[in-house]
C-alpha cells in the first residue's frame, strides 16, 4: 500500500508540471488584455504599455513562464493583478469554503445515490425501481446552475428556510456554516447522486444474480444480512470508482453554484480570473484544482486497493 | 482485524444510507418559468453583460471657448452635506449598512480606478462636491465654487477637515490632489483632465483650477471618483491598493475585510459632519451574479443591492424593496460611415433617417429593459431634467412606411444591406435591431466579434454602424463625445457645428440659453443620423424597506452611504 502511495505521488509531479505548462500557455490565448482591463477604455496607449511593463506581460513568454514556474515550486503563485493580494493568501481563504461545499455535495451524492441505487437494485423492475430510474435520469439531465436557481428561489426567497446567499462576512459558527451549505450542496450533489444511484443499481442487480448470493439465500440467511454483508460490499467497487470521478465533477460544478449562492470559494475566484484575464489568479486556481483532483485520484486508487485485494498485488 | 472492523463501519454507513433512502426526500421539481431568479437570468440585458460592450463617452476634450463670461455661482444647499449647527442634536450612528456590489474593489487609489469602484471608495474619501437627490451638484469639501473666467473654476473649501491619518485639509492639499489626479499615469478618468492647465492656491481655503477651454461640468466631475481627496501623506507614491487614506465618514478596516470578497468600514470618530454618519459600520460584499444580488436583498442578507437589472425591479418591489435609480445609460445606434466609405448607402442621410424611423423604441424598451427605459427620441431622457428637451419626444418615431419611402427616394427601393458587429455581450439588443430594420427592408449582416473588441474595431473603421451604450453626463462633454471625439473615425467633420453650440453653451450666462444651445447641438446629431437613440435606461439600486436616505447621483453605480440609516 505504501509503495502504491509513493508511486502515485511521484507520478503526480510530472502531471502537475504538465498541467502548469499547459494552462500557462493556454492562458495567453485569452483575448482580454489585463492592462487594458485594469485601466479601462479611457487609458492612453502609453499608460497601458506602462501597466503591461509593470505586470511583466511585455516580456518574452518563456521568461514569464520560467519566472512563474520557479516561484510556483517555492509556493509563491504571484500577485493578483487586480487587487495586489498574494494569490496564495487568497486561495488559502477560499480553499476551505470550496472543500466544504464539495464535501457537502459529495455527502448528499453518496447518501442519496447509494440509498436509492440499492433500493432500485433490490426492487429491480418494480415501481420503486422505475421511479428512481426516471428521477436519476432527470437528475443527470438538469444542469446544477438551474437547480441552484430553483432551490434559491423556493427554499430561500419564498420559504425562507435557508439563506439565499453565503452570509456576507462569512458564516459564524458551525450551525450557520451548515445552513449556508445546504442548498448549494444539494444543487451540487443532485447530478452526482443520480449518477451514483444508476451505477449502484446496476452493480447491485449484477451482484444479486451471482451464485454466492443465491447460495446464501438458499442457506436461509435473512435478506437484510445477505444484502448488507455480501451484496453491497461487492457492488461498491465500481461505485467507489465513480465517486472518485464525481469529485472532479463536483469541483467543476462548484464554479456555477458558487456564483449563484455568492460563495467566496475557488469556483467564483476562477470564473473572475478568466473573465478579467487575471493570469496569476487563473494559474493558482487551476493548480489547486489539479492538485485536489490528483490527491482524490490517489485516494481513490488506495481505496480501490483496499476494497479489492487483487489490486494490491 | 483492522480490515474487518473498517468493513463493518462501511456496512453500518451503508445501512444508514438505506435508512435515509427509506425516509425518502423531496426533489423540489416544481421549477416553473415564473421563477424570478430564472427569469432575471435570461430575459434581460444584464448590466454586467452590457458592461463588456459599454463605451464610456465621458468628456475627453472640451469645446473651444469663444468668449469669456463673468462669474457664475453654482453652489447650493445640500440636505446632508452641510455640518449642522453645534447645538443641533444629531442622532448617533447605529447599526450596519450591508451592501451588495456588482464586483470587488480593485484599488483604493481614486486616481487608478473608474466609476465602477465609487461605492467602495466613497465611505473613506470625501469629494469636493456631491450630488443630491435632484442630481444637482451640492457642497462636499468645497463649500462654494465660482467661475471667475470661462476657463477657470475657483473653489472655497472647508477648514475643519482632518484626514484619517491626522493630516489637515486645506486649499494647498486640494491643489496637490488635483495635480495628483491630473498627472496620474494610467488614470481611467483622464478625460476630465484632458485640457487641465494648472491648479493654484489663492489662500488657505481658496484655490483655482485652470483649463485650456471652458469645462462647465467640472463641479459635477468633482462629485465623482476624480473629485476624491487624498491625504497629503499619500500623494508621494504611497501604495493605496489596499490602504485608502482619505477623510471620509468611515475608515477602511483591512483586518475585518477579505480582499476580493467583502470590504468593511468602521466609523471615523473625528468626521467633520456627524449627520452623514447614519450607521456605525458598512460592509460591501461582491455579488457578481444578478440573481444572488437581488435574492440577498429580498431575504434580508443585505440592505442595499446595486446594479439591479431592469427585469429584476418588479421582483424587488414586490418583495417590499425600494428603487433608487438615476438616468445613466444611453443605448443608441452610432453611424460613423456618414461619408459612405464602407457602405455608400450610409452616405445618404435619407438612408440613415430610414434606419432611425425603423427603430421602435417602445419595443426596444419592452424587450431589453423590461419596459422601463425612457423612449424619448432625444439624447437626454425626461428624468434628466436639466438637459431634457420635450420637443424631441417624438423625434424619428417608429414609421416603417416612411422609412421605406426614404429608401426608395435614396435610390434603394429594394432595400439596403448593412453590416454591424455583434458579440456575446450585446447579442439581445443587436438581434432586436436586426429584426426592426428588417421590417423596413434594411438587411443587417452581422459580423461576430469577441467581447471587448467593439470599441477598438469601430475606432479602426472596420464598421460604419454599430450598437453602443454611452453613459450620460453633462452635455458639454457628453455631446461631442457621443459622435465626434473619438467617434468621427472617418474624419468627416460634418458635426463640427456641435462643437460650436457646445462652446457657446459652455460660456452662456443664462441656464436656459445653454439648454437651448445644447438642444440645438443634439438636434444636429439626431438629424444627421449620426446618433439614433434606442432609449434611455437607468442605473438601478434597490434598498430594503428599513433603509432610509439612500441617494444616488449621475455617474454612480452605488447610492451614497452618507446620511443613510438602517432601522433595526
Amino acid at each position: 500500500m505504501l509503495r502504491l502511495l509513493i508511486g502515485r505521488l511521484l507520478a503526480a509531479i510530472p502531471l502537475m508540471f504538465l498541467v502548469a505548462t499547459l494552462v500557462f500557455f493556454l492562458a495567453q490565448a485569452n483575448s482580454v488584455d489585463p492592462a487594458g482591463s485594469i485601466l479601462g477604455l479611457d487609458a492612453s496607449g502609453e499608460a497601458v504599455e506602462a501597466k503591461r511593463a509593470e505586470l511583466g506581460v511585455d516580456r518574452p513568454l518563456l521568461t514569464q513562464y520560467g519566472d512563474w514556474l520557479s516561484n510556483a515550486v517555492r509556493g509563491d503563485l504571484g500577485t493578483n493583478w487586480f487587487n495586489g493580494e498574494e494569490v496564495t493568501t487568497e486561495l488559502k481563504d477560499r480553499i476551505p469554503v470550496t472543500i466544504a461545499l464539495a464535501f457537502g455535495g459529495l455527502l448528499i451524492a453518496v447518501v442519496v445515490g447509494c440509498s436509492f441505487g440499492v433500493v432500485a437494485g433490490l426492487k429491480a423492475g418494480r415501481w420503486q425501481d422505475r421511479i428512481i430510474t426516471v428521477a436519476s435520469s432527470l437528475g443527470i439531465a438538469m444542469p446544477n446552475f438551474w437547480i441552484a436557481l430553483v432551490l434559491a428561489y423556493y427554499f430561500a426567497v419564498k420559504l425562507g428556510w435557508f439563506p439565499a446567499v453565503w452570509p456576507p462576512g462569512g458564516p459564524e459558527g458551525p450551525l450557520e456554516w451548515i445552513e449556508a451549505l445546504v442548498l448549494p450542496s444539494v444543487a451540487l450533489g443532485v447530478a452526482a447522486s443520480a449518477a451514483i444511484a444508476r451505477q449502484t443499481r446496476s452493480a447491485m442487480i449484477g451482484v444479486l444474480q451471482r451464485d454466492y448470493i443465491r447460495t446464501a439465500l438458499a442457506k436461509g440467511l435473512p435478506v437484510r444480512r445477505v444484502v448488507s454483508r455480501h451484496a453491497i460490499r461487492n457492488a461498491s467497487i465500481p461505485v467507489v470508482t465513480l465517486i472518485g470521478f464525481q469529485v472532479s465533477a463536483l469541483l467543476g460544478g462548484s464554479l456555477f453554484v458558487e456564483l449563484i449562492f455568492n460563495i467566496p470559494g475557488l469556483g467564483s475566484y476562477g470564473v473572475d480570473a478568466i473573465f478579467r484575464g487575471n493570469v496569476p489568479a487563473l494559474l493558482g486556481f487551476v493548480m489547486v484544482i489539479a492538485l485536489v483532483v490528483v490527491l482524490v485520484n490517489i485516494a481513490l486508487d488506495l481505496s480501490y486497493a483496499w476494497l479489492n485485494p487483487k489490486v494490491r498485488g | 482485524m483492522t480490515g474487518t472492523h473498517t468493513r463493518r463501519i462501511v456496512a453500518a454507513l451503508t445501512a444508514l444510507s438505506l435508512v435515509a433512502a427509506a425516509c425518502g426526500g423531496s426533489d423540489g421539481d416544481g421549477a416553473t418559468s415564473d421563477s424570478t431568479a430564472t427569469e432575471a437570468s435570461t430575459a434581460e440585458s444584464t448590466p454586467e453583460a452590457t458592461d463588456a460592450a459599454e463605451i464610456v463617452v465621458e468628456a475627453e476634450e472640451q469645446p473651444v471657448s469663444t468668449e469669456a463670461e463673468p462669474d457664475e455661482e453654482v453652489s447650493g444647499e445640500p440636505a446632508t452635506t452641510e455640518a449642522p449647527p453645534a447645538d443641533e442634536e444629531v442622532a448617533a450612528p447605529a447599526g450596519e449598512l450591508r451592501v451588495a456590489s456588482f464586483g470587488p474593489v480593485t484599488s483604493y487609489n481614486p486616481a487608478a480606478v473608474n466609476s465602477a469602484q465609487f461605492g467602495y471608495l466613497i465611505p473613506v474619501y470625501d469629494t469636493l462636491t456631491r450630488q443630491n437627490a435632484d442630481l444637482q451638484v451640492v457642497p462636499g469639501l468645497a463649500t462654494a465654487w465660482t467661475r471667475p473666467e470661462p476657463n477657470i473654476w475657483e473653489f472655497t473649501v472647508r477648514d475643519d477637515v482632518v484626514f484619517h491619518d491626522g493630516a489637515a485639509f486645506d486649499a494647498q492639499v486640494a491643489v496637490d490632489n488635483i495635480d495628483y489626479h491630473a498627472t496620474f499615469e494610467g488614470n481611467p478618468n483622464a478625460g476630465t483632465w484632458a485640457t487641465f492647465v494648472e491648479a493654484r492656491v489663492v489662500d488657505d481655503v481658496t484655490f483655482q483650477v485652470e483649463f485650456a477651454q471652458p469645462v462647465p461640468q467640472f463641479p459635477l466631475s468633482m462629485s465623482l471618483i476624480q473629485g476624491m481627496m487624498l491625504s497629503p501623506n499619500a500623494l508621494d507614491g504611497a501604495d493605496l491598493t489596499r490602504s485608502p487614506q482619505g477623510s471620509g465618514p468611515w475608515v477602511h478596516s483591512d483586518a475585518d475585510s477579505q480582499a476580493g470578497v467583502t470590504e468593511v468600514f468602521t466609523l471615523n470618530e473625528n468626521y467633520w459632519n456627524p449627520a452623514d454618519q447614519g450607521v456605525e459600520r458598512i460592509s460591501i460584499t461582491s455579488f457578481p451574479d444578478n440573481n444572488a444580488r437581488l435574492n440577498a436583498l429580498i431575504t434580508g442578507e443585505v440592505d442595499v443591492s446595486t446594479t439591479i437589472a431592469d427585469a429584476q425591479i418588479d421582483a424587488g418591489l414586490d418583495a417590499g424593496a425600494e428603487l433608487v435609480a438615476v438616468p445613466n445609460f444611453f443605448p443608441h445606434i452610432l453611424i460613423t460611415d456618414r461619408g459612405g466609405e464602407l457602405n455608400p448607402a450610409l452616405g445618404d442621410v435619407r438612408v440613415r433617417q430610414a434606419i432611425a424611423l425603423s427603430v421602435d423604441r417602445a419595443a426596444y424598451s419592452d424587450a431589453i429593459h423590461a419596459g422601463r427605459s425612457d423612449t424619448s427620441g432625444g439624447i437626454y431622457p425626461s428624468n434628466f431634467s436639466q438637459f431634457y428637451w420635450p420637443d424631441f419626444d417624438d423625434k424619428n418615431s417608429y414609421d416603417p412606411e416612411r422609412a421605406r419611402e426614404l429608401l426608395a427616394e435614396a435610390g434603394y427601393p429594394d432595400g439596403v444591406t448593412i453590416t454591424m458587429p455583434i458579440m456575446p455581450a450585446i447579442t439581445p439588443p443587436v438581434e432586436l435591431i436586426v429584426q426592426m430594420l428588417g421590417a423596413s427592408g434594411i438587411t443587417v449582416e452581422l459580423e461576430q466579434i469577441n467581447n471587448g473588441e467593439l470599441g477598438p474595431r469601430v475606432l479602426s473603421k472596420e464598421f460604419g454602424i454599430t450598437w453602443l451604450r454611452a453613459l450620460l453626463d453633462h452635455p458639454a462633454g457628453n455631446l461631442p463625445a457621443l459622435a465626434i471625439r473619438p467617434w468621427d473615425t472617418f474624419e468627416l467633420g460634418d458635426l463640427a457645428e456641435v462643437d460650436d453650440f457646445v462652446a457657446e453653451a459652455a460660456v452662456a450666462d443664462d441656464v436656459e440659453v445653454a439648454r437651448e444651445l445644447y438642444a440645438e447641438a443634439a438636434e444636429l446629431m439626431l438629424d444627421s443620423g449620426a446618433i439614433i437613440p434606442l432609449g434611455h435606461a437607468t442605473q438601478n439600486a434597490m434598498v430594503a424597506a428599513n433603509v432610509d436616505g439612500a441617494v444616488m447621483g449621475l455617474g454612480m453605480q452605488d447610492p451614497y452611504p452618507h446620511g443613510v440609516r438602517v432601522e433595526s
